[in-house]
């Protein structure tokens, strides 16, 4: 027996690793993206324990809600981790959504077009993510003040437009691609998800996404690299601009509505999401994935507390605790790191 | 190696999910029905919940409360959790009268009856029925009322005008609007939206006697609007009963206990108590008929039960009638 277990710790397997140092390097490995992802472990467990003891939770129809329940946040958290990764900030998030899915249901009136009404919500966006952009880089106004500023103009616009009313009654075909499936997963999830992963090579794959980073973890540094500073951050706020318009036009799609307060109650969530998830205030550190399990969390847990009869101010003193916990252990992460 | 323990871990964690499935929550036992809220930040809405209770009980339903917190995004998440949980109906009254237009086929689509209660859909004929007062017939008679009141004297008024989103905010203003619009002595100098809530009230009352020291009349949409009318009429000094030189009319509609009382101490010259016991009982016995496969006639599908009218002169003698000043 013991020459049997001798002999298996010994034996040295096609890739050349004895079983000891294979599991220690899975060991290592697994601690490392423990490390990067801090709330995978998190997620993994709520996944088993809700599952285990609230009941309904783990049943297709309720997956199928928190899919439904991720795309407008996640799109709207993809435009925030861009922002926070140059270590800025955007208040005007909210009623950017909101505006940009009244003038695109506007357009869908009187054109009958979904696709210009899609070209119009993100090209609202766009414009609102410029003009912060343009304040910000150029101006050199704060981005809280630039941002705030613009979140009680857009919202005034937004309110003067439609005098306070929703717009509904649009195209049919809109309101069904919000209810349909593929493959059992909701339409609307898999737009959200295909955003996140295109943000997520962005800033991985790309040289525009190693800029941000650069930006935000040390702008002078970066600017003695090369690289132009404000025409990076014109550039991340005018893209998340376009996002913010992105999420608008997905609202519609999911409520069948617009509203010039459609955003504004996610606000919280959006920075709380991807504050948890491990992207910096600061800025520099972070990434879409990161900012997925932060989402993914806050989603997950207000879906738990609802089938549990907790109320939206439960919902709401969870999520503060657990960004008050994440952003401790966020930091104490960080440092750990940069000592390693 | 790390792309392949990444996936694993996602893995581990939804087939965690997936393997243990669970029957929805409601399958057994008493009729379910789900009661969501737009908000529970008024008094109209804590006199509201009360009454489902207490019918709940008393018709043997077990009713799982959610409340939006004034966000459609929200209340869409929480019928679709309610749909998921397998409930026999859904009674809510909504917070956006167009998005609950999604939110009532998608429980038609998991054949789940939907109720309106207070705050009607966009379209009427797409919910399964829908009980509340008639917000314009309620605007009207306040209009009514303040003619009364004032005769032929030029008076001047302030519209505190509810979400103009809802039913029931268009409701009430346009009534009031159409009732005085033919009177050339009465003059609409300030309209403030409150969106329901009493913050902008304040503000707006105070730059309303600002501009207009001789301001002779308040038309609130709701009750919850009022403890900040009284501060700004009490900074003012015009906090005065009726009869007194300093006095303004207040006319509002809801019948909460500060309605109640208001009028009782003759602060406030006409309240228009909602008809909130009939409203909640005929909600909650539609819900439950229709689990049950009963059908409700098109012509009985809105059923508007008019407000209840009270002034300083009536109410002693109205009992219980007024949900507000009921002990």
């Amino acid at each position: 027996m013991a020459n049997s277990n001798q002999h298996r710790e010994n034996f040295v397997y096609p890739s050349g690793l004895a079983h000891r140092e294979r599991l220690g390097i899975t060991l290592d490995a697994l601690m490392s993206i423990f490390r990067y992802l801090p709330l995978l472990p998190v997620l993994i467990v709520c996944g088993i324990l809700f599952s285990i003891t609230i009941d309904g939770f783990a049943t297709g129809p309720n997956l199928q809600n928190i899919m439904r329940q991720l795309p407008v946040v996640l799109v709207a958290v993809a435009r925030e981790t861009i922002v926070l990764l140059i270590g800025g900030i955007d208040l005007s998030i909210g009623a950017t959504i909101g505006f940009s899915s009244i003038c695109g249901a506007f357009v869908m009136h009187s054109t009958g077009s979904i696709a210009l009404g899609l070209l119009t919500c993100v090209g609202t966006g766009l414009i609102i993510g410029a003009l912060n952009g343009l304040g910000i880089a150029w101006a050199r106004i704060q981005p809280f003040i630039m941002t705030f500023g613009m979140m009680l103009t857009v919202r005034a616009l937004g309110f003067l437009l439609t005098g306070g009313r929703s717009v509904g009654r649009l195209p049919s075909a809109l309101v069904h691609s919000g209810q349909m499936k593929m493959l059992g997963i909701p339409f609307v999830f898999l737009i959200g998800l295909a955003v996140a992963v295109v943000i997520g090579l962005v800033l991985g794959k790309t040289i525009f996404g190693q800029s941000i980073y650069l930006t935000g973890s040390n702008p002078r540094a970066a600017k003695f690299s090369g690289v132009d500073v404000t025409k990076i951050t014109f550039k991340v706020y005018t893209l998340s601009g376009g996002l913010a318009g992105l999420a608008g036009f997905l609202f519609m799609m999911r409520l069948g509505a617009a509203t010039p307060t459609a955003g504004d109650p996610l606000l919280l969530q959006i920075i709380g999401a991807a504050v948890l998830g491990g992207t910096l205030l600061s800025g520099g550190e972070g990434g879409m994935l990161r900012s997925f399990t932060g989402c993914l969390l806050i989603v997950v847990l207000n879906n738990c507390l609802e089938i549990m009869g907790a109320q939206f101010w439960d919902q709401m003193i969870v999520i503060g605790a657990l960004l008050a916990v994440g952003s401790a252990m966020g930091t104490w992460l960080n440092r750990r790191r940069k000592m390693e | 190696m790390v792309g392949k323990i990444v996936k694993m871990s996602i893995a581990a964690g939804f087939a965690s999910m997936g393997a243990i499935v669970s029957t929805p929550s409601f399958a057994d036992g008493p009729i379910s029905i789900c009661l969501s809220l737009d908000k529970m930040s008024s008094p109209s809405r804590d006199g509201q919940v009360k009454l489902w209770r207490s019918e709940a009980k008393e018709l043997g339903v077990k009713l799982m409360e959610q409340v939006a917190g004034e966000d459609a995004q929200r209340q869409a998440a929480q019928v679709d959790t309610c749909i998921a949980q397998g409930v026999a109906g859904i009674v809510s009254i909504p917070w956006d009268y167009e998005a609950v237009l999604q939110d009532i086929e998608r429980a038609h689509a998991a054949n789940i009856p939907f109720v309106t209660v207070d705050q009607a859909p966009a379209e009427t004929d797409t919910v399964d029925f829908h009980t509340g007062a008639d917000p314009y017939a309620d605007g009207r008679n306040a209009a009514r009322r303040l003619i009364a009141l004032v005769g032929d004297k030029p008076t001047k008024v302030v519209d505190l005008q509810g979400a103009l989103s809802h039913f029931n905010g268009q409701g009430r203003d346009k009534g009031f609007k159409d009732g005085i619009k033919d009177h050339a002595n009465i003059t609409l100098v300030a309209e403030i939206p409150t969106e329901w809530r009493p913050e902008p009230v304040l503000s707006g009352m105070e730059n309303a006697l600002q501009a207009h020291p001789d301001l002779g009349a308040v038309y609130s949409a709701s009750d919850g609007l009022l403890p900040p009318v009284w501060s700004a009429l009490k900074k003012a000094n015009r906090y005065a009963k009726a009869g007194d030189p300093n006095h303004v009319i207040v006319l509002s509609i809801d019948g909460d206990p500060q309605g109640c009382q208001a009028v009782t101490e003759g602060y406030m010259d006409g309240g228009y108590a909602q008809p909130f016991a009939a409203m909640t009982r005929s909600a909650l016995e539609a819900a439950i008929n229709l689990s049950k496969g009963r059908k409700i006639e098109s012509k009985d599908r809105v059923s508007l039960i008019p407000s209840l009218e009270y002034t300083p002169g009536t109410v002693a003698g109205m009992g219980n009638d007024v949900w507000g000043c009921v002990k």
